[in-house]
């Protein structure tokens, strides 16, 4: 009862003390997360810029095939962010940068009002206002409060300062993830040789499936104690829950098992590597063959079923990953979401 | 052990400081584990017991604003809930690591809450938790209100009544009892948003008749008088739990574990409390969303010792020792001694750290209680404020930093798996 799950943002402490195992058995594996990190930063980079442009496009001729791809960018951009949102350590944690892209959950709807307020001005803010304002205003679900949310009637969007405000919140966004990814190539002397970054990739990446288990999915479901509430899940205002939780396991599954194969295979287990990509492919796809929203899926009882399969796929996830920590000798430490 | 529950506690610290006598001491003059453990448990009922008393004072002052409403009376009452939250915020670093207070403190301390289920709130500025069915029940005003789809008669409020309405329809926002909803009821909502000032609900709204202030003064009255009655008997229900003289509460059942789980729970409740619980939810998703509904104590804006004594009760598991209510201290065989007969250096950094931690905690409160110009914490998060969120994350940055030091020491002890074992048990 009463247990509050706390939001991700603190940064990950994990035990420097305690290396997993000597330094030449894991810098391989090191090495190989960089790379995919790097250049998964580099897709949401790239998807941010194409909103922002996709977002002065259609300010410049709002009509429906510019509001369509408009849409298709954000979500492009939004499920980049989502396959690399395992990466809990490094320069994400520097300005709360992890909720300037994502502020969620918001239970008290603190997008909504703030997107009201800045909507209810004379001027649009530039995007130095927005990088000074709330980290509820600054990512995607501010963005998808503009694009989906029943406040905002078909054409308010194309209105000066509701345009405006959008291109500052896309400008803003394009920014951050651009100097993220600078960040993440001045940091990878560091990374690669700190042994205790393996340590925390393998934490970063159960904490995702932890989230995604609990937070993403259980606390919507009513699986953890209150009751099913579509409004917890992410992006139900544009009914793209499932899409979001698609793209997680996308990245996972390009971005954080080449490392981990590396990492068994030194320690002759790539068996447990192949287990769980086995597993995490089957989830993926039944992830991607189901339709985009949660919220939705909770009054329809056959859906719901299908819901609850993906539901146990992720905690068959997170125990086998959390089964191959134990192999390595993973400690955990406090993270950021130990609390109520 | 009715003479601890006496608004005297003395008497009883003369008990505690007997309790681990030489039997318990290690043959080479060494602190043992076991002697931590036992002396965390004193402390633990040291601090329930003055969370008692303060709340039993409260409950005085409340029944005085009951048979007299005036500026006074619930200034009186405002001030006594203010002195309740000096012990027991202090006593939530036991609540990480130990079920009994984890599954217990929903009650007394939820928190944040859609204060529009207990009472009247302002229509155009009130923002409940999305898709909450109970978020503006108003219990105050009704004789029966509906939730979910669910009827509950609440025509006569009592301590259990409040009791079983927590997390009614499946919402933890649903909160009816404990400190927050009794804060709720004596200042009411502040809708100053991130200026100076607080929640303003006058006396007159527990005035009878004519005087009587948005309507249901009786009733307002009952739901207060039972909060606060709950409130009591709850941390009775805690402070047994801890007692030594019992053969079948938490008390005994923490010190047939292992001393080494004993030394686990303590430390994780440390850290949990330090890093996810305070630097994480009550402080930094307040700063950097800007958000007032994430501050704590947002009714009365006393935020700012509500995070004091929290730091203050982690300092207190450390080095053993505990200032009561009444001034005395209570000092036992600490985690301190433990790391320090292993590690003299990190038990110095983590002294260090978390006496760095209250100095930054201090300034917190030094700057909302300044007799010229306070900054609440409520103005510190509003965006920006320079001062103000430098303020924060500096108090941020040592919680951290400290926790930090705090796995440092579990290693140390041998102390593994900070992870709460509980099945279910959601960290």
């Amino acid at each position: 009862m009463f247990k509050r799950l706390g939001r991700i943002g603190l940064a990950a402490l994990t035990l420097a003390t305690a290396p997993l195992m000597a330094n030449e058995d894991t810098a391989q594996a090191r090495e190989r997360w960089y790379q995919a990190i790097d250049q998964r930063y580099g897709v949401l980079s790239d998807a941010s810029e194409r909103l922002e442009a996709s977002a002065i496009r259609f300010c410049q001729q709002p009509d429906t095939p510019h509001r369509k791809r408009l849409n298709q960018d954000w979500m492009d951009a939004y499920q980049a962010w989502q396959a690399v949102r395992f990466v809990d350590f490094g320069p994400i944690e520097q300005q709360s940068r992890a909720w300037q892209l994502q502020f969620w959950p918001d239970r008290k709807n603190l997008v909504g009002r703030k997107m009201q307020a800045w909507l209810a001005a004379d001027q649009p803010p530039t995007a130095e206002q927005i990088a000074g304002d709330s980290v509820a205003t600054q990512g995607f679900p501010a963005l998808e409060y503009l694009l989906f949310d029943e406040h905002m009637k078909a054409n308010t969007l194309s209105q000066p300062v509701a345009c405006g405000l959008m291109k500052a919140i896309a400008n803003h966004l394009a920014d951050g993830t651009s100097a993220l990814r600078s960040d993440w190539q001045r940091f990878a002397e560091h990374y690669r040789t700190t042994r205790s970054y393996t340590d925390a990739t393998l934490h970063g990446a159960l904490r995702a499936l932890e989230t995604l288990e609990d937070k993403r999915l259980g606390d919507p479901m009513g699986l953890t104690g209150g009751a099913a509430n579509g409004y917890l899940a992410e992006a139900w205002r544009s009914g793209r829950s499932i899409r979001l939780i698609e793209g997680t396991l996308h990245g996972l599954e390009d971005t954080f098992l080449p490392g981990l194969k590396t990492l068994l295979s030194s320690r002759g287990q790539a068996e447990l590597a192949d287990d769980f990509r086995e597993l995490l492919d089957r989830t993926r796809h039944r992830a991607a063959e189901m339709s985009p929203g949660l919220a939705p899926i909770l009054d329809d009882s056959a859906a719901f079923s299908d819901l609850q399969g993906l539901y146990v796929q992720v905690g068959q996830l997170r125990r086998q990953l959390e089964e191959i920590g134990g192999t390595l000798g993973l400690v955990r430490g406090f993270n950021a979401s130990d609390g109520d | 052990m009715p003479t601890c529950f006496a608004p005297r506690p003395l008497p009883c610290i003369i008990v505690l400081a007997t309790l681990f006598p030489v039997t318990a001491m290690a043959t080479d003059g060494k602190t043992t584990a076991e002697q931590v453990v036992g002396h965390y448990a004193d402390l633990a009922h040291a601090n329930y017991q003055d969370a008692l008393v303060a709340a039993r004072t409260l409950d005085e002052r409340i029944d005085a604003l009951l048979a007299d409403p005036n500026n006074e009376t619930l200034a009186a009452a405002r001030q006594a809930w203010v002195e309740a939250r000096v012990p027991y915020q202090q006593s939530e670093v036991f609540r990480f690591g130990n079920a009994v207070v984890d599954d217990w403190e929903g009650q007394l301390n939820a928190w944040p809450l859609d204060e529009g289920m207990i009472d009247y709130v302002a229509s155009d500025d009130y923002q409940h938790e999305l898709g909450n069915a109970g978020a503006t029940a108003n219990i105050i005003a009704n004789q029966s209100i509906q939730v979910g789809g669910e009827t509950v008669d609440v025509s006569e409020l009592t301590p259990d009544l409040l009791a079983d309405l927590n997390e009614i329809g499946g919402s933890e926002a649903n909160v009816a009892s404990g400190y927050h909803a009794i804060e709720f009821l004596l200042w009411g909502q502040d809708r100053h948003g991130f200026e100076a000032g607080n929640g303003e609900r006058p006396a007159s709204d527990y005035m009878s008749g004519e005087a009587c202030t948005h309507g249901h003064c009786d009733r307002r009255g009952a739901y207060l008088d039972a909060a606060s009655d709950l409130l009591v008997s709850d941390l009775e229900w805690m402070v047994a739990q801890w007692a030594p003289d019992s053969d079948d509460n938490y008390r005994q059942a923490l010190l047939a574990e292992s001393p080494e789980e004993g030394l686990r729970r303590m430390l994780f409740g440390m850290g949990s409390l330090s890093l996810g619980e305070l630097a994480g939810e009550r402080m930094k998703v307040a700063l950097e969303a800007n958000s007032v509904e994430d501050e704590h104590d947002c009714f009365s804006d006393n935020t700012h010792n509500s995070h004091y004594y929290n730091g203050q009760g982690i300092q207190n598991v450390y080095t053993g020792r505990y200032q009561r209510l009444d001034g005395s201290t209570l000092e036992g065989p600490s985690l301190s001694d433990l790391v320090a007969t292993r590690d003299s250096a990190l038990d110095d950094t983590l002294k260090a750290q978390l006496a760095s931690s209250m100095d930054e905690l201090e300034a917190l409160k030094q700057a909302a209680e300044a007799e010229q110009d306070p900054m609440a914490f409520d103005m510190m998060i509003a965006p920006g404020n320079e001062q103000g969120t430098e303020l924060v994350n500096n108090a941020i940055l040592a919680l951290v930093t400290q926790t930090g030091s705090i796995e440092k020491a579990a290693d140390e002890l041998g102390v593994n798996s900070l992870q709460s074992d509980d099945a279910g048990h959601t960290f």
